[in-house]
């Protein structure tokens, strides 16, 4: 029967073998690990092409999470002034009640924002 | 023998020297990180460090490359609390955890992963010595892995031994690389002889122990030297398997490693060992460099054929050939053992058993086996516990929120659907299990890939039905 190794080695994965094992006969351990470098050499495994398998490990966590990305050090320092950040491993929100609670006015209405002007209004 | 070589098998020994254990901070047991294809992956050591400087100790590489240890600070678990867990009375966290998942049922406690459970700190303090009695006091089934035989052959451990022996609740891996007394002090400073290491294997085999040759690692160079003596020798012993795991070299070596490679490579005979294993190692398993299969099958061979022809465990836990295991658990513990059933209470959740399964299969029946997620990792309860995956090696540079949510299943289904993981089936067994699909999860299906080597062994009769 023929296998993905014989086909990556052109049916001559077994002759490697059988070409080794007669050449090492009697050969000194330096020798044979000569050899082996010559004539043992692995073989690659093929590209994989057919369906690949979309994993999501940590849900929820992973469809939990975002990054954010900072246009400058002083809008990062200015967001971290009133956002706690963690730099456990890598930087996240230590805590979110203070900006999900700021979230919620927006989404009450409670808050606007005016993209033409970029002032934000405070509803009373 | 030179001094440097000396001076560094004997690091960690030195660092231990005239101390006792005398902190109990050590943690163990933990969950091994070869879990993936462990029948035993509830591991534990009573200490921190070992007292033998084995030059190819791959738990010194491990250590020696861990930041965390700063100095070289001998620690021992706490051995009462073991016990009192043992005994259904645990009180930390993990203690609950481990008493369980594994302690309640009598899972199989393996001993030895990192240091040598007799060792020469065991053979002076006798610290394992109460935890040892307990476990045959409680007939838990307790996995050796050792080279330590002479303190198993002092009269205090001789007379532990005989007590319990009726029970057979525990059984013994000894260690070897090589028979021959003379190379082994070259390779394994400050360690018993291969002589008195059979010693103890008759000992123990004649006591009624399920005993084990562990040809691990077996060095090509070293290990294969006289190799058909080295087995007869522990066969007469008493032997009932033989388990098999090739060397393998850390890509990361610090000073001292490199220190260590370079003797082993004048032992084995090539100038450059890092050389050697660049070469010759598949790139898709990382910076662990494992010989290709190609280079092992002579000595795989040999030991395999020996095992078929005198009725012994052939077991394997390197990844190429894994699949010839004739029982489920890679280390060689039997599928049966009706002197103590406990002995058998290791887990078949692991790819080692589904392999042999599959290669069981295809040589009974022509059929290829499909291996799932699902249907590999099932059914034991510390596969899904939160708490029981931070020992994982994996769990470095993750951010605390995934460390939290972070099971052992999760770990294991990520490298199962990353074809680029080092960690990866397809990859670890260079391609004894190739993709063919995904199932209804979305997590990649796998189907046993018969090798030519296969084919080659049953034309010269080999039988691997088996």
């Amino acid at each position: 029967m023929s296998t993905i190794q014989d086909f990556l080695g052109k049916g001559k994965t077994g002759d490697r073998s059988k070409k080794y094992q007669e050449l090492s006969k009697d050969k000194t351990e330096a020798e044979k690990r000569e050899l082996e470098m010559h004539l043992l050499k692995p073989d690659k495994i093929p590209p994989h092409v057919t369906e690949s398998a979309d994993y999501n490990l940590f849900s929820p966590i992973s469809t939990l999470t975002v990054r954010m990305v900072f246009p400058d050090e002083e809008a990062l320092a200015l967001f971290k002034k009133h956002f706690p950040v963690s730099k456990y491993v890598e930087p996240s929100l230590a805590r979110m009640d203070k900006m999900m609670a700021t979230v919620q006015l927006y989404e009450d209405g409670k808050i606007t924002y005016d993209a033409k002007t970029n002032k934000v209004t405070v509803k009373k | 023998m030179n001094k440097d070589i000396i001076q560094e098998a004997n690091r960690f020994v030195l660092g231990c020297k005239n101390k006792t254990p005398e902190s109990k901070g050590y943690g163990s047991p933990r969950i091994s990180s070869e879990i993936s294809d462990c029948s035993m992956p509830m591991t534990f050591d009573n200490l921190s460090f070992c007292s033998f400087g084995c030059t190819y100790c791959f738990a010194y590489f491990f250590k020696s490359n861990n930041p965390a240890i700063k100095e070289i600070s001998l620690k021992s678990v706490d051995v009462d609390s073991t016990i009192r867990t043992l005994q259904g009375n645990p009180t930390h966290k993990l203690e609950k955890r481990f008493y369980k998942h594994f302690y309640k049922r009598k899972f199989l406690l393996h001993w030895g992963g990192l240091a040598d459970p007799f060792c020469n700190i065991e053979h002076k303090n006798y610290c394992a010595f109460p935890l040892i009695d307990a476990l045959g006091d409680l007939n838990y089934p307790t996995l050796f892995s050792t080279k330590g035989a002479h303190t198993l052959l002092t009269p205090k451990y001789q007379k532990l031994f005989q007590k319990h022996s009726k029970q057979h609740n525990f059984a013994f891996q000894i260690s070897m690389v090589t028979g021959n007394d003379a190379l082994a002090r070259d390779v394994e400073i400050g360690v018993p002889s291969p002589t008195k290491r059979l010693e103890v294997i008759k000992y123990l085999s004649d006591l009624g122990y399920w005993t084990i040759l562990r040809l691990r690692p077996f060095i090509i160079g070293i290990t294969d030297r006289d190799l058909e003596g080295l087995l007869e020798r522990a066969l007469e012993a008493g032997i009932k398997g033989v388990s098999m795991e090739f060397f393998a070299l850390d890509a990361r070596a610090n000073v001292g490693m490199k220190t260590r490679y370079d003797w082993l490579a004048k032992l084995v005979g090539t100038p450059d060992l890092m050389k050697y294993f660049s070469i010759l190692s598949p790139q898709e398993r990382g910076g662990y460099m494992r010989l290709n299969r190609l280079v092992k099958e002579p000595h795989v061979k040999t030991v395999y054929k020996f095992c078929a022809e005198n009725n012994l465990v052939y077991a394997c836990s390197d990844p190429d050939f894994k699949e010839l295991n004739t029982s489920g658990s890679c280390c060689g513990m039997p599928d049966l053992y009706p002197p103590n059933p406990l002995l058998q209470n290791w887990t078949k959740s692991q790819l080692t058993y589904h392999l042999k399964e599959a290669r069981r299969l295809y040589h009974r029946t022509g059929d290829l086996a499909l291996f799932r997620l699902t249907d590999v990792y099932k059914d034991e309860s510390y596969l899904f516990d939160k708490d029981l995956a931070n020992d994982h090696v994996t769990v470095i540079g993750r951010c605390c929120a995934e460390r939290n949510n972070l099971t052992q299943f999760a770990i294991l289904q990520e490298q199962w659907n990353n074809l680029r993981s080092p960690a990866n089936p397809r990859n670890y067994l260079h391609m004894k299990m190739m993709p063919v699909g995904v199932d209804e999860e979305n997590n990649l299906v796998y189907r046993y890939n018969p090798l030519s080597y296969e084919e080659r062994w049953v034309e010269e009769g080999i039988d691997l039905t088996r």
